[in-house]
């Protein structure tokens, strides 16, 4: 039950006893049954916010101060400088960690200050002795010096920005080393997953999982781009299922997983992945040699494949068939690839995508109209306009074939008004 | 109690390390700047700027390629090294790159970007000079009036590893030339 509702009911209570419609020990159970509700958390996370940018400005500040390159300073002073401002965030983190550890926002502050300090001490010796270190060889050791923190301190926003470096760090890197951005994402995980386990409605769990999607995608573009050439589509549209499936198979009912990033970005990215691959345009450059493929795109594809299927088996098992037509896309794209295969023009796995965004765009309209969900509805027309302007404007396909895709179009969008025409005169009778 | 001891020593055991890479890496630089072999370098410098050290001039080395020494299998982007050794003016030159640490003289540890037949491209790991904020413009400009004549870098050399000690403009060092009245 989340806090807004509860405080509604309270709010309710006294009401619903003077008018008689509950007696008050039945008011008092309801209170007793749901406990008392925590007002402070807003003030709380506004402390916790204000702590952590307070100390990465201080922080920043102090980089920018020391950036300055203090020609007065000899070399000793500046090594003094840096390892004492090192030392003062380790000993206020140190105390923060003994006297202050229930206190979330001395926790993130100190945590963030410290590892921007670690940073800075760093950079003031490479400053000092004129070092041109590889920028990544310098990320990755401060962020590996910094993780530790992420658990001693249990720190999101240290977590956040060791994510946000590693991804840096993977973009600035080349060649198969890059691989090893699996590792470094993998020994933060375990924080994340605590979040999830421990603290799921808190507003630091959201944030901190937004970034970790965002970064992860990065970094799976990143890693795998140069293997996934002529696969590139189906392993996307597969990653973006397994996001949005999870997001729908780990909370009981979808208010809970409202704000964490999994069906938001899985719907987006299929949603937008699913509208460029119904341009001609786009299936004419993948000029598919099966032979080209890498076997490491073929293991990446079967994995995410095989993955959607286990997701999907789950989602009709839960009755949540709705759910069920976006994680389709990868199918449809793997039946493009074949069509693709035989029939180099383009045309039928653009035929295929175009079929199937102007299905899910109808079903997306029926369920809505369904479900009495205006949004549901209105996420139907927008996808359905998108493609009708778009295939408008297709110059390259060839008048029959567009020809052909308007009338399809045509003929679904009168199909579904008569549908919705019907079902809307079904509910006027049973009114 | 027990609990927060253990994560109290852990965190005093990671603020150590913490505390000791920024540590070994000045004394690791220091010894190079105290006891590795002075080379001067022709360079021709520009200015810009790094958000974490602040500005600096960024130095171009005119002499960035050489004949390659023994066999012929190097593979770009790998580290090699590269042999210093000093022309009969004084100036320190790239005399060749090899891809097994050399048994003798100095060298330096790099990455060949490009190779050509017989000779490859590298990027000397020293090409920065940090100057503190105000000076870097004057830096600069004093190098753009002079294009015809090149500034000198003094390079400490050790092990595989070098440091810029001074930037000279002519017979004086950076900070003299700008301090004097333009």
């Amino acid at each position: 039950m989340n806090k807004k509702a509860v405080e509604w009911l309270y709010q309710q209570l006294p009401e619903l006893v003077d008018q008689g419609v509950l007696p008050a020990e039945s008011a008092e159970r309801i209170r007793k049954y749901y406990g008392p509700v925590d007002g402070n958390t807003g003030t709380r996370t506004f402390l916790v916010i204000f702590g952590v940018i307070g100390a990465l400005l201080v922080g920043l500040g102090i980089i920018l101060i020391l950036a300055h390159n203090w020609a007065q300073l000899s070399k000793l002073n500046r090594l003094a400088v840096s390892l004492s401002l090192l030392v003062a965030a380790q000993v206020l983190a140190g105390g923060v960690l003994w006297f202050k550890r229930d206190s979330t926002a001395w926790r993130e502050g100190a945590a963030t200050l410290l590892m921007l300090m670690v940073g800075a001490a760093m950079a003031l010796v490479g400053q000092t002795y004129h070092l041109v270190e590889d920028a990544d060889v310098f990320l990755l050791t401060w962020m590996l010096l910094s993780l530790p923190v992420v658990y001693l301190l249990n720190s999101a926003s240290v977590a956040i920005l060791y994510t946000v470096g590693i991804t840096f760090w993977a973009g600035s890197h080349y060649g198969l080393s890059k691989q090893w951005v699996w590792g470094l994402l993998g020994v933060v995980l375990p924080h994340y997953w605590g979040l999830l386990k421990h603290n799921r409605y808190a507003n630091t769990t959201a944030i901190s999982w937004w970034v970790l999607t965002v970064c992860f995608y990065i970094c799976f573009t990143v890693a795998f781009s140069n293997y996934l050439a002529g696969l590139g589509f189906l392993v996307f549209s597969a990653l973006f299922s397994v996001t949005y499936l999870s997001g729908e198979l780990g909370f009981i009912s979808p208010d809970q997983g409202r704000r964490l990033p999994f069906t938001a970005v899985g719907l987006a990215g299929s949603i937008g992945l699913t509208f460029i691959l119904t341009f001609n345009e786009v299936w004419r450059n993948v000029a598919l040699a099966w032979s080209s493929v890498l076997p490491a795109a073929w293991v990446i594809a079967a994995v995410l494949l095989v993955l959607v299927a286990a997701g999907t088996v789950r989602l009709i098992k839960n009755r949540k068939r709705e759910a069920g037509k976006f994680a389709a896309l990868p199918w449809v794209v793997g039946l493009a690839y074949l069509i693709q295969s035989y029939d180099h023009s383009g045309l039928g796995a653009t035929l295929v995508l175009n079929v199937y965004m102007l299905g899910l765009s109808i079903s997306l309209i029926a369920q809505g109209v369904r479900e009495f969900h205006l949004g549901i509805v209105n996420l139907g027309m927008i996808m359905l306009a998108a493609l009708i302007v778009a295939r408008f404007f297709d110059i390259d396909v060839s008048f029959v074939v567009r020809g052909v895709i308007f009338v399809l179009l045509g003929i679904g969008f009168l199909a579904a008004n008569v549908v919705l025409v019907r079902r809307k005169a079904g509910w006027k009778n049973e009114k | 109690m027990k609990n927060k001891r253990l994560l109290l020593c852990l965190f005093i055991v990671v603020s150590l390390l913490q505390a000791a890479v920024p540590l070994y890496m000045a004394w690791r630089w220091e010894d190079i700047l105290q006891t590795g072999h002075r080379f001067y370098w022709q360079t021709a410098p520009v200015d810009p700027a790094d958000a974490f050290k602040g500005r600096y001039v960024d130095l171009r080395f005119k002499e960035d390629t050489a004949p390659i020494i023994g066999a012929d299998n190097l593979i770009l982007g790998q580290q090699v090294y590269a042999l210093i050794a000093e022309n009969a003016g004084g100036q320190a030159y790239i005399s060749g790159v090899s891809v097994n640490r050399p048994e003798q003289g100095y060298y330096v540890k790099v990455r060949a970007y490009a190779k050509g037949p017989g000779t490859a491209y590298v990027n000397l790991p020293f090409t920065r000079y940090y100057l503190p904020e105000n000076l870097a413009p004057a830096a600069e400009n004093a190098y753009r009036e002079r294009a015809g004549k090149t500034g000198v870098a003094a390079v400490r050399i050790k092990d595989g590893y070098g440091v810029i000690e001074q930037l000279y403009i002519g017979e004086q060092t950076l900070y003299e030339f700008l301090r004097q009245p333009q």
